[in-house]
């Protein structure tokens, strides 16, 4: 037990959770390009899903754009014009979290303007729209203003190993192994993953048809293979990242395996913020020793005061 | 850190792992039919509606669904039909659309609050709409054997409205 406490609590380096708040705060404003001319559809009052609706299906206690635009119409503003001053802002404060001005409660900001836009938009919510939002949450958890920031350049600090950097780092990782063993384990337990039948359906779909792939039914056992890999790689996930002999190649299978949904199905937006969790939570453990060296010298300011541990 | 300090994050930590942890193995599930469990469900609900840290993220799991088609025909004032088409110009919008028709297909409630959103969207985006015809077919996906022996994917009318704007 207290091995277990001393490894939870060590010291851990600030360039990891830096170069996440670089990679979700860029991430998160590419959604919002993506989605640019849709922004009325997605999250409008009478979008695809009325805010009647998606207010209707959120906690009372909880605040909902709709409330935001109440509360606003009162200046003269539309219901649209809120929605574009809440989406203006949020990209704003991203931009301000991405170069490291204030970043913690940058990111704070963000994570309320987008509990705000996705609830907006919850009939047409997935799995991109939540990950997005923990990715944003553990922004505030984690000291991401540390690093290759603003903030430690104008108050010129010193790159400092601390124990909440390492432990907000190990929520991270845990947070993201519950993910890959809940969708593994979900995906284990219907008989279509393990016939090919899931790989087969999914690339059949019309909503995702990217190539044509009719050929598999052709090749079954093809199919059979991409099921019980996508089910290896994710029930294995929460074992072999920890183990350091196994850990590159976990993260290069499971960053394949996203980098390939992204290709086959067109859902790059989802496959890249699941290869932004998984480098903040387990890419900088899987860089060899010279490379984060490298990457603690290009702090801004003054040089990293602790050495690297290897 | 201080000792009160690690109790509370310690505390925190744990409680946002519980709920982690009810939510992924299903405990939450059986608890949502135990009266004595009901407080502790309510409050993993609340707090995977805020953070969405405590969901099921089984995605395309444990089955793939197959997807949904939303037929539209708008009549407009002069009687003249004409077919109507959701803008959905990038991958990222089809998937949202997946997404939305995937609800829509969680309950009876929940399609005719959506065909109705339709209807409202259209009427709105169309001044000339005067009425608005609703049809929702799910594809219905061969298996690989059956592909190879001939069979396409089908679709299967599951849901058809009509609305019609009063003057």
């Amino acid at each position: 037990m207290e091995r277990l406490y001393r490894w939870f609590t060590e010291r851990g380096s600030p360039v990891p959770a830096g170069l996440f708040r670089i990679l979700v705060a860029a991430f998160c404003v590419a959604n919002i390009v993506v989605i640019r001319s849709h922004l009325v559809d997605i999250y409008g009052r009478y979008g695809f899903v009325q805010w009647a609706i998606t207010r209707a299906n959120l906690h009372q206690s909880l605040p909902h754009l709709g409330d935001l635009a109440k509360a606003l119409a009162g200046c003269g503003l539309s219901a649209d014009d809120t929605l574009y001053l809440v989406v203006g802002t949020y990209v704003i404060v991203l931009l301000v979290m991405l170069i490291g001005l204030a970043a913690r409660f940058m990111a704070v900001a963000a994570w309320c303007l987008h509990f705000l836009l996705i609830y907006a938009g919850d009939g047409l919510l997935y799995g991109m729209d939540m990950f997005a939002h923990i990715a944003l949450l553990f922004c505030i958890v984690m000291p991401i203003g540390e690093y290759l920031s603003v903030d430690a350049l104008l108050l010129r600090r010193p790159l400092r190993y601390s124990q909440w950097a390492g432990v907000s780092r190990k929520l991270l990782q845990l947070q993201v192994c519950a993910i890959y063993l809940s969708a593994g384990v979900e995906k284990a337990l219907g008989v279509q993953w393990w016939n090919g039948d899931a790989i087969w359906r999914t690339v059949l779909l019309p909503s995702f048809h990217t190539f044509d792939m009719t050929w598999l039914a052709q090749f079954p056992a093809l199919a059979v293979m991409g099921g019980w890999s996508i089910v290896t790689i994710e029930c294995g996930y929460s074992v072999f990242i920890w183990w350091p002999r196994t850990r590159r190649l976990w993260l290069a299978l499971v960053i394949g395996m996203h980098f390939f949904i992204g290709l086959l199905l067109g859902m790059w937006l989802f496959g890249a913020v699941m290869i932004v969790l998984n480098l903040g939570a387990f890419g900088y453990d899987a860089l060899p020793a010279h490379v984060r060296r490298a990457l603690e010298r290009l702090q801004l300011g003054r040089a990293a005061r602790d050495p690297v541990r290897a | 850190m201080r000792t009160t300090k690690k109790v509370v994050v310690g505390l925190f930590i744990g409680l946002h792992f519980f709920f982690v942890a009810i939510v992924i193995s299903h405990a939450y599930d059986w608890m949502l039919n135990r009266p004595g469990f009901a407080l502790v469900a309510a409050a993993a609900e609340y707090y995977s509606s805020i953070t969405f840290a405590d969901r099921n993220f089984g995605f395309f799991a444990p089955t793939v669904n197959a997807d949904w088609v939303v037929d539209i025909s708008v009549t407009d004032d002069a009687r003249r039909t004409h077919p109507y088409h959701f803008s959905l110009d990038n991958q990222e919008m089809r998937t949202k659309f997946y997404s939305m028709t995937g609800h829509f297909n969680e309950s009876d409630d929940n399609m005719d609050l959506f065909a109705r959103s339709w209807a409202v969207k259209i009427m709105n985006d169309d001044v000339h709409a005067s009425r608005v015809d609703i049809t929702v077919s799910q594809n219905q996906l061969p298996t690989m054997a059956e592909y190879a022996r001939g069979r396409r994917i089908r679709a299967t009318p599951i849901y058809r409205t009509t609305f019609t704007l009063r003057t």
